[in-house]
C-alpha cells in the first residue's frame, strides 16, 4: 500500500523543490516498480529500473499541472501515468497484444521446462514463473484492473477513473481476469500448497 | 398573498451519513428523508447499497420465520439477525458462483456474504468451487515482485539536479527583468507578442516606402491615382497603360469610355469623368 504525500510536501515538490520531490519519490517507488513489474516486467525484466527512472522524470515535469482542488487523488494520477507510459512500452515494442475478446481465455499455461514427475514439488522459482505467464496472457486492460486491485489494493472507483471506464466494468474485468487466472493456474494449484505453506 | 418562496436545495448528506441513515430511512424525518434520497439520486454507489437493501427488505418481507425462532420469544430484531445468521434466504448456485471471487476478496455487503455462505453451506459443488477460487488468490497473491534498489532515489534526484539549477536560472533572469511590474504572465506574453509583430510590420512598411537601388519599383502601389500625379513622380506606367495590362482579352480597352485627359493621367478627376462632366 502506498503512503499518502503531506499535502505541504506535495506543494514544494510541485514547486520544483528536489527535498520534497525525493519524499514523493521515496512514497511511491515501491507500487511504481511493482505494478512496471506485473504489466510489463516479466518481458523485459532488466528494464523495470530505465523506465521506472523515465516515470519518475516525467512525473516531476508534470507535477506542477496536478491540481489536488480539481478531486483526482494523487494516487490516481500517478497510475494514469505509469499505465500510459505501460501500454506504450508495449505497444512500441509491437508484442502480441491479446484481444479484449477473450481469445485467450481458453490458453493453457506451458508446461514447465523441468521435467516433473507426479509426486515432484515445484519450486518457489517455477511457480512464480507460472503466475507471470498467466498473468501476461491476460488482455492488457484486464491485466491492469486486476493488478491494480489484488496487488496495490487501490479501490474499484480508483482504478476506474485510471482506466477511464466505469466501476462496473472494473469488476467485470476484474472477475474475468480471476475466472482466467484460476483456470489457467489449476494445473499447479495443488502443487503448490506445500510451498506457500 | 405573494407565493412562498421555493425552499433552498438542501446540503448533501454525504456517504458516510447516508450509509449510517440507510437502515433507519423509514424512521427519518421528512427534511432527513429529501436529503437522504437527494443524495441516493446524486451518488451512484449509494444508490446501488440502498438498492440492495430494498431488495433485502423484500427478501425478509417475503420470508417467513422458522417455527422454532418464532417460539424462541426473542425480541424481533434478534429474530431477524440469528435468522439472517442461520436460516435467512440463501443464495442460488448461479448467484453464488458469480460472487466467490468478490466474496474471497471481501468485497460483498455483510448481508451478501451471508447469503452465499448460506448457500456454500448446504451446496457440495460451490462449497467445492469456493475453496479452488481461495486457493487460487491465495497462489497468485504469492507473486512477488522485486523492490527498487536502495538508491534509486538518491540517483533520480541526482540526475534531476541540472534540470532544476537550469530552471532556476531562467526564473532568476525572469524575475530580475520583469520583477519590478507583477503583471500576470498571460498579459507579459501578449504585450511583448504585440510590440515584435507592430516592430516587424514597422520594418515591412519601411521597407517598402524606401526607394529601391535600380530605381524600379517593387511593387505596385494604388492603381487608381488621383490626377495621376503620384503615378508619374514614380514613374509608373500611366492608367491606360495599366489597364490595358489587366484588360480581359477580347473585350477591349476598359477605359475606351473615358475622356483623352483622364485616360492620359492629365485630368483633374477620375470621378467627375465616371459622373459624364
Amino acid at each position: 500500500m502506498m503512503e499518502e504525500l503531506e499535502a505541504e510536501t506535495l506543494q514544494c515538490a510541485r514547486a520544483g523543490d528536489l527535498d520534497a520531490y525525493r519524499a514523493f519519490v521515496r512514497a511511491y517507488e515501491r507500487p511504481i516498480h511493482h505494478t512496471i513489474f506485473r504489466l510489463v516486467g516479466s518481458r523485459f525484466p532488466a528494464e523495470i529500473e530505465d523506465i521506472a527512472q523515465d516515470i519518475f522524470l516525467k512525473l516531476f515535469r508534470a507535477l506542477p499541472q496536478f491540481d489536488p482542488a480539481r478531486g483526482t487523488k494523487l494516487s490516481s494520477w500517478v497510475f494514469t501515468f505509469v499505465k500510459n507510459y505501460c501500454f506504450d512500452v508495449l505497444k512500441r515494442r509491437r508484442l502480441p497484444l491479446v484481444s479484449l475478446d477473450g481469445g485467450a481465455e481458453g490458453a493453457t499455461l506451458p508446461v514447465p521446462a523441468r521435467t516433473r514427475s507426479p509426486g515432484d514439488e515445484l519450486s518457489a522459482r517455477e511457480i512464480q514463473d507460472a503466475i507471470a505467464r498467466a498473468v501476461d496472457l491476460l488482455p492488457r486492460e484486464q491485466k491492469l484492473a486486476f493488478v491494480l486491485r489484488e496487488y496495490e489494493g487501490l479501490a474499484y472507483a480508483e482504478i476506474a477513473e485510471i482506466s477511464g471506464c466505469s466501476e462496473g466494468t472494473i469488476k467485470s474485468r476484474i472477475h474475468r481476469a480471476k475466472e482466467a487466472l484460476r483456470f489457467r493456474l489449476r494445473r499447479i494449484l495443488f502443487d503448490v500448497e506445500g510451498e506457500l505453506a | 398573498m405573494s407565493s412562498p418562496l421555493p425552499r433552498p436545495l438542501p446540503p448533501d448528506l454525504g456517504c458516510d451519513r447516508f450509509r449510517e441513515r440507510l437502515h433507519v430511512r423509514v424512521d427519518l424525518s421528512a427534511d432527513e428523508r429529501t436529503r437522504f434520497d437527494g443524495h441516493a439520486a446524486a451518488c451512484r454507489p449509494c444508490a446501488r447499497v440502498l438498492l440492495e437493501a430494498e431488495r433485502l427488505d423484500d427478501l425478509l418481507l417475503s420470508w417467513r420465520v422458522p417455527a422454532a425462532a418464532a417460539r424462541s420469544g426473542l425480541p424481533f430484531e434478534e429474530r431477524v439477525m440469528t435468522a439472517l445468521r442461520g436460516d435467512g434466504p440463501a443464495a442460488s448456485c448461479a448467484e453464488a458462483a458469480a460472487s466467490l471471487h468478490h466474496y474471497v476478496a471481501g468485497d460483498l455487503e455483510p448481508w451478501l456474504a451471508a447469503r452465499v455462505e448460506r448457500h456454500v453451506a448446504r451446496c457440495r459443488d460451490c462449497a467445492d468451487q469456493l475453496d479452488e477460487v481461495g486457493h487460487s488468490r491465495r497462489v497468485w497473491l504469492g507473486w512477488k515482485a522485486p523492490d527498487p534498489p536502495p538508491t534509486f532515489a538518491d540517483e533520480l534526484i541526482r540526475r534531476l539536479e541540472p534540470e532544476t539549477r537550469a530552471a532556476r536560472r531562467r526564473r532568476q533572469v525572469v524575475e530580475l527583468v520583469f520583477g519590478a511590474v507583477r503583471v500576470p504572465r498571460w498579459a507579459a506574453a501578449f504585450v511583448l507578442a504585440s510590440v515584435t509583430l507592430l516592430s516587424l510590420g514597422v520594418l515591412k512598411m519601411r521597407g517598402s516606402l524606401l526607394p529601391p537601388a535600380d530605381g524600379r519599383p517593387t511593387a505596385l502601389p494604388t492603381l487608381i491615382d488621383h490626377g495621376g500625379e503620384g503615378v508619374a513622380r514614380l514613374g509608373r506606367p500611366s492608367l491606360p497603360a495599366i489597364a490595358a495590362e489587366f484588360a480581359p482579352v477580347g473585350r477591349g480597352d476598359p477605359t475606351g469610355s473615358l475622356s483623352p485627359d483622364v485616360r492620359g493621367g492629365r485630368s483633374g478627376s477620375l470621378r467627375s469623368a465616371l459622373r459624364g462632366e
